[in-house]
């Protein structure tokens, strides 16, 4: 399985694809933060928040995630690496959890630029807000702004971003299944997109029933996770990455049912 | 003891109620090149992507190595080179790059191998060329070299030749063979390109509708491909007996139905038959006979000829 996983990171390497998606989340952050900030400031109208909001985290990733997916998972199966390691004596829980791994590995690089600049936004001690639609690290970046940095703050900031960065890959775990159950890319984007705009339509119906809520809850798209921020509790920060972690789990073991007995053509 | 490096038994696999293969029972031996013959759709993939694990059986299993069971098999595939269908590499790598991923997917520790390989299979000079940009045969090149990656006992290849020009059959033909004799590697490969097949394979496996029709050697195969003069008379003893004292030749078969095939003399017709006419034996049929490669496989799988 290590060889697996060294041997797609070092494909992952070669990719150009990786490169471009990276490129993609630093200007899609930079613009985030130039937004952010120019709103509290009247220079951008309120009304564009909700285009402040296509180029947030949660947006850019619902969409990148499930390229990352379709063209490291699914592209796979055209240019038969999967195949090759099948038929070379590796075991099939073994190629879900390097394919899983290696994703997972590429969603956090390529959210890095959000957690780098959101950090150094925070640091000037500007004031930043895009309103009602901040999610994930536009949220911090919108409710901690002009705080006060210290080694304590660093390192709360620290710690709200890794559960952020858990849960966004718990959420995109679901690509995972996805990707070696349906083979294409494209649907893979778009069931997942179609997901993710479901899940914020739920989240939305939750506030009303708590049964839907609990329900929710035991996802990574429930339970107020995607919405930390530096005054999280040690709690809260524990109960987002647990149930990623159990919904990660889930996905694979969700993901070896599909893929153990599987035709490979 | 002999050495059995893939062992079927009945092995049956069903696709929405049709047998794709059916009660299959094959056993390769080591140290030979098996030709895999058999039309589009005969079941020759499915047959190789079974023992290669892409698939399951229905029905039947496999041993490998000796082994059998889905775990044991899984380990004795690390002894397998594949290439089936078409080559699989990764588009926007360069032939090393290719090879180098394969190497740490199979854990192989010589770094040299890449280089050796490339050479191997003459892709040396192909430098910073992404594979997307290789032409096909090129690229059935870099599909040999990754199955070779790892010295492989059983090397499966599915129509390999595909795409190759002359020169470049001929090179791989070389190295194929090379490699049974100097390594003791088994080869299982498919071709439709038979008399390219027959310069190479030392058994047939003939596959039809899922079934295998004949297994032969080579040895096998040439005696039933042999031309010949098929004679029937009414003295097959005494024809025999001229054929040596005039005719000087032992080259002959008396058949069990008292026919008798000669395998010389078949440019100089006109001479047997005066000879056989000047001993007054009286003939029922003088005709002929033999199958080409391809013949012989429309014969076996019950094609025209047998119609």
């Amino acid at each position: 399985m290590i060889n697996l996983i060294q041997a797609d990171l070092y494909k992952m390497r070669k990719s150009s694809v990786i490169k471009i998606l990276f490129g993609i989340t630093t200007i899609s952050a930079i613009v985030m933060v130039i937004m952010a900030y120019f709103i509290p400031q009247g220079k951008i109208g309120n009304e564009y928040t909700g285009i402040g909001f296509l180029f947030s985290d949660i947006d850019i990733i619902s969409i990148l995630g499930g390229v990352l997916a379709g063209v490291f998972i699914c592209g796979d199966f055209d240019n038969k690496t999967i195949h090759n390691a099948i038929t070379s004596g590796c075991s099939r829980g073994a190629v879900i959890v390097s394919k899983a791994t290696v994703f997972f590995g590429g969603l956090v690089f390529i959210l890095l630029p959000y957690a780098v600049i959101t950090i150094i936004a925070l640091s000037t001690g500007a004031k930043f807000d895009m309103g009602a639609v901040s999610v994930g690290f536009l949220n911090i970046l919108s409710k901690d702004s002009t705080i006060a940095f210290s080694a304590a703050v660093f390192l709360k900031m620290f710690a709200a971003m890794l559960t952020l960065l858990i849960v966004y890959v718990a959420q995109l775990s679901i690509c995972v299944p996805l990707a070696l159950l349906l083979k294409k890319p494209v649907l893979v984007v778009a069931i997942y997109y179609g997901l993710s705009i479901l899940g914020g339509q739920l989240a939305g119906l939750c506030s009303s029933s708590a049964v839907l809520n609990n329900i929710f809850a035991c996802t990574p798209f429930g339970g107020n996770y995607s919405f930390v921020t530096l005054n999280s509790g040690v709690g809260s920060l524990l109960k987002a990455i647990v149930v990623s972690v159990v919904f990660i789990i889930v996905m694979l073991v969700i993901t070896f049912g599909i893929f153990r007995k599987a035709e490979i053509k | 003891m002999m050495e059995y490096v893939l062992k079927t038994n009945h092995l049956t696999k069903r696709y929405h109620g049709v047998n794709v293969l059916q009660n299959v029972q094959v056993t390769l031996e080591a140290g030979k090149i098996y030709g895999l013959i058999g039309q589009n759709g005969a079941g020759k993939t499915t047959l190789m992507k079974l023992v290669s694990g892409l698939t399951f059986p229905t029905e039947g299993n496999i041993e490998l190595f000796g082994q059998s069971g889905e775990g044991n098999l899984q380990k004795e595939r690390k002894r397998l080179g594949c290439m089936i269908e078409y080559p699989g590499f990764i588009p926007y790598m360069t032939a090393q790059e290719n090879l180098t991923y394969h190497r740490i997917v199979r854990g192989e520790p010589s770094k040299t191998i890449v280089s050796e390989l490339l050479n191997l299979v003459g892709l040396k000079d192909t430098g910073k060329k992404k594979a997307k940009n290789f032409s096909l045969g090129m690229k059935q090149r870099l599909g040999i070299a990754i199955a070779l990656i790892g010295d492989p006992e059983l090397l499966i290849l599915d129509e390999p030749i595909n795409g190759l020009d002359p020169i470049g059959v001929v090179e791989i033909r070389k190295l194929l063979t090379r490699l049974c004799e100097e390594r003791q590697m088994t080869i299982l490969i498919s071709s439709h390109n038979l008399p390219e097949l027959y310069q190479m394979a030392t058994n047939y496996l003939i596959i039809h509708q899922g079934k295998i029709k004949q297994s032969l050697t080579l040895e096998e195969l040439e005696e039933n491909c042999k031309h010949y003069i098929l004679i029937g008379c009414d003295q097959p003893e005494k024809l025999a007996s001229i054929l040596e004292m005039k005719l000087g030749t032992t080259n002959y078969k008396v058949m069990p139905d008292k026919t008798i095939k000669l395998y010389d003399h078949l440019d100089d017709k006109n001479l047997v038959a005066k000879v056989i006419s000047d001993n007054g034996i009286v003939v029922i049929n003088f005709s002929l006979e033999g199958d080409t490669l391809e013949d012989y496989f429309i014969s076996v799988i019950g094609g025209e000829r047998n119609d």
